[in-house]
């Protein structure tokens, strides 16, 4: 049997909750910075990075942070450039782009669940 | 029959039984391995509990740390090389040895030192925070707002977690960055080898022969994961791997060959409490290695993973996606994605032709449109050092030999580090037996035509030498890799030198310009109190650059700079040419149409002054006493390590 764990998509999705939480509730730095931190460096990537199915945990690495990394600072970027510098705007794109990739690797996960079983 | 099978039964049980022992000292060496690396980091700490970095030398650190630190990483290097050497390799416990390793060599700085090191970082953190005082950039105030692309993000960062200024990364962005450096790395040269020791003992060297110190709070730290980012997904999926080989005839031979040939010690069939550990710390999925498995099997190489069409252009669309992030972060770094990308590409040793093309547009359409203000001040001197490769190697190796006899001695050791990393490179490259020598040695070699285009600085070289380095790494482990298996009394001490050298001339190389590159509190709170005095039309000098400053109100204040004045480099010792430099001092200080003046000392400008060899020893030392004494300046902020002056009003004086 195929087993594709939905282990990944639900973390994601729990850590973009959490992030949110703690962004919008205006949570203390001590507690939002190491949160935020890491969403921003792994997430809105390794979600994108999951749909691939590289089967491989050194390479997906490397993809999700490279690509959080990029697509933080042309989000940022893009703001700032357009006069719209808004870090709370890019995060909520941010946070869309971590949820939405989430939430389609998770239909895969358990279509592919389903078939097999 | 019977009398030839039994033989054969008999050596197969030998086999089996030494198999066991095998495993069985394996076993006893992973343990052995986990109980070092859970140790040392504590031990480490505690070692360096009682250094003073104000005790430091003209060779930096290597001149404080004590013999403990020292043991502390002969231990790790020597279990690190006990694990190399056993069958299987452990690679889990070693995977903790090397960040174990980076804490150590990357770390010990953060922990003796008070506040963030390097003046190039306080002016980073001041560009993140003109962009979050501002949301927007200024191309015009210098080179750094034409590539913001970092502090961008640094602010978006700081922003989103609630923080008012980014320094709060700075301290530890060394060890993030050289952490954040091993999982590129590991992609790369797990393509390029099936043994698991080359591997780990490149990353091993990597981290050894990283001397640079470009992974501070910095563009070029960052944009540098991202080229290793790039390379690892491209020499993953899109690189032919033997020279002259085409991908077709490549994947045919694969399919064709038999699996897991070369497979080692049959593995244990029922994994125990370490080999599930290891199961959970190794990099690459269970599923993938054989039922059982604990070490990866030595395979020829990974399959070709991208069977779909959406995992292609999936893994082209991240590539360009982060090489397009590279673009607006950092000025050379593109250049040298694009010098190996475009190699890559006309050796036929990639099968992504029209990437370096992407890039291609994307550089000088970023420098055209975006830093279109840098380009127009400096088009001129940036086109008259192409294809001044003399220059430019002039600037980056003649300019640095010189100063106090320490640190002339430091630059020897950086020296002599590189070219023993290079022959040992070299020699890897030429006797190792590496599957992919081509496409490796064009990631070692393409960054060499940086060379053509500028002297970036007088700093090109040391660019080159960290952009060629994962290759330079590999070449060298899998050379040295051959030392482990000659298993001579000779090799053996070899192979110890080579990794004794490398570890002393990392400390020396890295750490050899500590004494100016350490900042304390008092001389943060010297610059604070400026910044809290001064208007904007004061006139501000220092003793040189080489403070925690402009990390706030960066467009606000240009810095005059004793060693930048004309008298400062006649100063000779005489009683005459001190007055001359004072009397400068005072002209500058008391300029017309500014409310306020300040002089800023601090024994950070001092030990660059003696480091670097500007003047004569103690100039920079005796202008400070001089101006203290003198009835001209009255002193506003006094501590042990820092001063600052103002001018004494002409009729107090009198």
């Amino acid at each position: 049997m195929r087993y594709l764990p939905i282990v990944w998509p639900a973390s994601a999705v729990v850590w973009s909750a959490t992030a949110a939480l703690v962004v919008f509730t205006g949570a203390t730095p001590s507690v939002r910075a190491p949160i935020i931190v890491a969403f921003l460096l792994v997430c809105p990537g390794l979600a994108l990075t999951r749909l691939l199915r590289l089967g491989d945990l050194a390479v997906e690495l490397t993809m999700a942070i490279a690509l959080s990394i990029a697509l933080d600072g042309l989000v940022a970027g893009s703001l700032l450039y357009a006069g719209e510098w808004s870090p709370r705007i890019g995060f909520t794109v941010l946070l869309a782009v971590a949820v939405v990739a989430a939430a389609i690797d998770a239909a895969r996960t358990r279509r592919v669940w389903v078939i097999d079983r | 029959m019977t009398s030839r099978t039994a033989p054969k039964a008999l050596i197969a049980d030998q086999a089996g039984e030494r198999e066991d022992a095998r495993t069985k000292g394996t076993n006893a060496l992973r343990l052995v391995g986990l109980a070092i690396v859970v140790a040392i980091p504590p031990l480490w700490l505690l070692s360096l509990r009682d250094v003073d970095p104000r005790q430091m030398t003209d060779v930096g650190l290597v001149s404080v740390l004590p013999l403990a630190t020292y043991a502390l990483i002969a231990v790790l290097t020597m279990s690190f090389v006990a694990l190399l050497a056993a069958r299987p390799l452990s690679q889990g416990v070693v995977l903790l040895h090397v960040v174990v390793l980076a804490v150590l060599l990357y770390g010990t700085t953060s922990v003796i030192e008070e506040i963030p090191r390097f003046a190039a970082t306080w002016r980073h953190l001041g560009i993140t925070d003109y962009i979050m005082r501002t949301g927007q950039v200024n191309p015009n105030i210098d080179a750094y707002f034409n590539w913001p692309g970092f502090f961008v993000l640094l602010a978006f960062l700081t922003k989103n977690a609630g923080l008012g200024s980014a320094v709060v990364f700075a301290k530890w962005t060394p060890v993030f960055f050289s952490l954040l450096y091993v999982a590129p790395l590991i992609v790369i040269f797990r393509r390029a080898t099936a043994d698991g020791r080359v591997v780990w003992l490149a990353i091993w060297v990597f981290l050894c022969a990283n001397w640079v110190g470009q992974d501070y709070l910095s563009p070029q730290g960052l944009s540098y994961f991202l080229y290793l980012a790039v390379l690892a997904l491209l020499v993953r999926f899109f690189v032919n791997l033997e020279p002259g080989g085409s991908l077709r005839t490549r994947l045919r031979l694969r399919r064709n060959a038999r699996p897991h040939q070369n497979v080692g010690p049959v593995p244990d069939p029922k994994p125990n409490l370490l080999d599930r550990m290891e199961a959970y710390v190794h990099l690459e999925r269970p599923a993938e290695r054989p039922a059982g498995s604990i070490t990866p099997s030595p395979r020829p190489a990974p399959p070709e993973t991208l069977e779909s069409p959406l995992q292609r252009v999936g893994v082209m669309a991240a590539i360009i996606i982060v090489s397009a992030a590279m673009v607006p972060a950092h000025q050379l770094t593109p250049f040298a994605l694009l010098a190996v990308l475009a190699a890559l590409a006309v050796l036929g040793l990639s099968t992504a032709r029209r990437l370096p093309v992407i890039l291609a547009v994307l550089i000088p359409a970023w420098m055209l449109f975006m830093a279109s203000s840098y380009l127009a001040g400096h088009f001129g001197g940036l086109a008259s050092e192409v294809g001044d490769v003399g220059g430019a190697v002039g600037s980056s190796l003649g300019a640095r030999v010189g100063g106090s006899p320490g640190h002339v001695a430091v630059v020897i050791g950086r020296l002599a580090l590189t070219s023993v990393l290079w022959l040992l490179a070299t020699a890897g490259a030429v006797r190792g037996r590496p599957r992919s020598t081509a496409s490796l040695a064009v990631l070692g070699l393409a960054p060499f035509s940086l060379l053509v285009i500028q002297s970036y600085g007088g700093e090109i070289l040391l660019r080159i030498y960290l952009f060629t380095l994962p290759a330079a790494a590999f070449f060298a482990a899998a050379f040295l890799v051959r030392l482990i298996d000659t298993r001579t009394v000779r090799s053996a001490l070899a192979f110890s030198s080579a990794l004794v050298f490398l570890l002393a001339g990392f400390l020396v190389a890295r750490y050899g310009n500590e004494r100016a590159d350490l900042f304390t509190h008092s001389e943060l709170n010297a610059v604070d109190s400026v910044y809290s005095w001064a208007q904007p039309d004061s006139v501000i000098v220092a003793g040189s650059e080489n403070m925690p400053w402009k990390f706030k109100k960066y467009e606000e204040y240009d810095l005059e700079k004793v060693t930048d004045l004309t008298t400062w480099s006649k100063l000779a010792g005489s009683r005459d040419s001190m007055n001359r430099l004072m009397n400068q001092i005072d002209r500058l200080m008391r300029r017309p149409n500014s409310s306020s003046a300040f002089l800023i000392f601090m024994d950070s400008q001092v030990a660059e002054a003696d480091l670097f060899g500007s003047a004569p020893r103690g100039s920079l030392a005796r202008v400070w006493e001089a101006v203290a004494l003198s009835p001209r300046f009255r002193a506003v902020y006094s501590s042990s390590d820092a001063a600052v002056f103002v001018p004494v009003r002409r009729d107090a004086a009198r």
